[in-house]
């Protein structure tokens, strides 16, 4: 977590956006009960520094490397509920 | 001591008042608030007094709602209604007799008895006295609010109404509380760009907002809501504490809900045979609340669990002991950021002991285990307002604490059209107030027509109508008030203009709606 954003939160300065995506992954995200309010909110922050996710076969994930593009594989999609819990 | 707590209780009730019905189940909103909030309050903080404690918490008593306590028909009312219910809890305690209602009956008839006791004894059937008492004793603060509680941004346009209600809401204030107030509370925290200059030219030093009127202000101030801020015009400003709020005031995940509380909705009123009712309350077929409910919250299930006073006591404690907590993590939190925070935190006064049936023993045990904390002290807004001269200059952002944290509630699809009657009145009124005084002295009797339509202009203007109408709660009522006070003052008004001569209206007029009786004194 970026210095300053735990104080931004604690004095509420949360931009809306992340109350709406909060609400938008409400029947999608189940968080265990240790989760706090604040890192429910940081989660579904809609503020980004411009970054672009999305999936690719693995097949293609040799080609982009090749390229110029600078980017990390952060992930595999596997088959399951449909939820994501967050622990 | 490393922050404080600033604690509002903000008490409001339309005028309603109706001398011309022997029984009117609207005055019960009024002894309701009565039995189980005001005296209930009142007899806590003198308790507390009593054992060295000075609660240092902030009221605001509006000026309807002071009228109605200190109106000799509805002081006369309340001992009846306290007569009635202590027969019929006398009834109950035989009825429920060794049943699990039995302690739960036996604990209202009690608390009943306390109740009339405290009022007719130690009160004089006088509880703005009390108030004014423990302010002028140093334990409490009270801030005025506006005239009739309108919702202020509905008559932006209108700069003679803010005035008004504003100036009269302080006038109100000093009759009542024998001194001119610091502070105010605007009704619902409504605010509009601008509305503090009208506070700051009526004498007023600082004000209150929901959150978001400062957090999305212009700057954002440094420290968020967990400092006062300076207004535009200058005056201070309180922003209402997020977290501190949800733990009181949330309908789901707030103290309230809790399963072993005392449920409000399920009521002798509505599962005893209305016969048996009729002979305690008067109310024929009608069905209206006791305040006898022997069930406790218990979870969504219409197979609620008889009530235990013990269990929901245990709550009460453990609940005051997390709001403690709370409070204290949050304020030590925001010292890590280099600042001693002061948090506020506001609630309707009749969310403790009326909605919340063990609010006020929660607010009691709370207050006094605040006492003890080394970490957070309770303040009232004086307080800060001389520790804190300045804060950071902020334009604030207009907001309201009703849902959706604007003006949707009290100007929304149901209610808009009461607004361009209210308007109009007030232009009139104005014009009627300037011919008179272009005429010279007013004939006496047209003084008392003027008067009584200014009176009937602003008890339409309660922001409880436009939000009882929207809300579709008792909107049969709230729409009959407004209509009602329309009608009398175009009557009124017509008098004055001498198409209408009927003196007996105005007479009927001045009995029966006869707030403010000090409005155009000198």
């Amino acid at each position: 977590v970026l210095e300053l954003v735990m104080e931004m939160m604690d004095k509420y300065m949360v931009p809306e956006g992340a109350y709406k995506n909060l609400q938008y992954t409400e029947d999608k995200v189940v968080f265990s009960s240790g989760v706090s309010d604040e890192s429910k909110l940081l989660l579904s922050d809609p503020q980004t520094s411009g970054g672009l996710l999305f999936t690719l076969g693995e097949d293609r994930i040799k080609a982009l490397k090749g390229s110029s593009l600078f980017f990390s594989v952060i992930g595999r999609v596997e088959k399951g509920s449909g939820s994501i819990i967050v622990k | 001591v490393n922050g404080a707590l600033v604690l509002l209780l903000h008490a409001h009730l339309p005028y309603v008042r109706h001398p011309e019905h022997e029984y009117c189940i609207e005055e019960n909103w009024l002894f309701e608030a009565i039995r189980e909030t005001y005296v209930p309050l009142l007899d806590m903080l003198e308790r507390m007094v009593n054992d060295g404690i000075s609660p240092h918490i902030t009221f605001s008593i509006s000026p309807t709602l002071a009228e109605m306590l200190g109106d000799g028909l509805l002081r006369k009312r309340f001992v009846r209604h306290m007569d009635n219910l202590i027969a019929l809890s006398e009834a109950e305690v035989v009825r429920t007799g060794r049943s699990s209602f039995g302690p739960t009956a036996e604990l209202y008839n009690k608390h009943f008895k306390t109740v009339l006791r405290l009022y007719t004894g130690r009160y004089s059937c006088d509880l703005v006295a009390a108030f004014r008492q423990l302010q002028d004793e140093g334990h409490i603060e009270i801030v005025a609010t506006a005239a009739t509680h309108a919702f202020l941004p509905a008559f932006e346009a209108c700069p003679d109404i803010i005035k008004d209600q504003i100036g009269i809401g302080i006038k109100s204030y000093i009759k009542n509380f024998g001194r001119a107030p610091s502070g105010f509370w605007l009704p619902e925290c409504g605010y509009f760009k601008g509305i503090d200059f009208f506070l700051k030219d009526a004498g007023i030093r600082y004000f209150f907002l929901e959150s978001h009127g400062i957090l999305l202000g212009n700057p954002r101030p440094e420290h968020g809501i967990f400092k006062p801020v300076s207004a535009p015009s200058g005056l201070q400003v309180f922003g209402r504490d997020v977290k501190s709020a949800g733990q009181v005031w949330s309908a789901t995940e707030g103290y309230p809900g809790d399963p072993c509380y005392r449920d409000f909705y399920r009521d002798i009123g509505f599962d005893l045979p209305a016969g048996y009712l009729d002979h305690f309350l008067h109310s024929g077929e009608l069905r209206l609340f006791t305040g006898m409910k022997y069930y406790r919250v218990t979870g969504a299930t219409n197979a609620k669990l008889p009530y235990d006073r013990a269990i929901a006591m245990q709550r009460a404690i453990e609940h005051a002991a997390h709001f403690r907590e709370s409070r204290e993590s949050q304020v030590r939190r925001l010292c890590g950021y280099g600042f001693s925070p002061v948090i506020f935190s506001a609630f309707d006064a009749e969310l403790f002991g009326h909605w919340w049936f063990e609010g006020t023993w929660w607010l009691d045990i709370m207050v006094r285990k605040l006492f003890d904390s080394r970490t957070v002290r309770l303040v009232t807004p004086a307080e800060c307002n001389a520790a804190y001269s300045a804060g950071d200059n902020v334009v604030l952002h207009p907001s309201s604490w009703g849902e959706g944290g604007y003006n949707a509630l009290w100007i929304g699809e149901r209610n808009h059209y009461l607004y361009r009657h209210l308007h109009s009145m007030a232009e009139r009124l104005a014009r009627l107030k300037e011919r008179g005084q272009s005429m010279g002295r007013r004939a006496p009797l047209m003084q008392r027509v003027s008067n009584q339509a200014e009176k009937e202009m602003l008890l339409a203007q309660s922001s409880d109508w436009p939000f009882l109408i929207e809300k579709d709660r008792a909107s049969e009522y709230a729409e009959r008030r407004v209509r009602g006070h329309i009608y009398n003052f175009n009557r009124l008004l017509s008098m004055d203009e001498g198409v209408d001569g009927d003196i007996s209206l105005l007479r009927e007029l001045e009995d029966r709606n006869n707030v403010f009786a000090w409005l155009r004194d000198p």
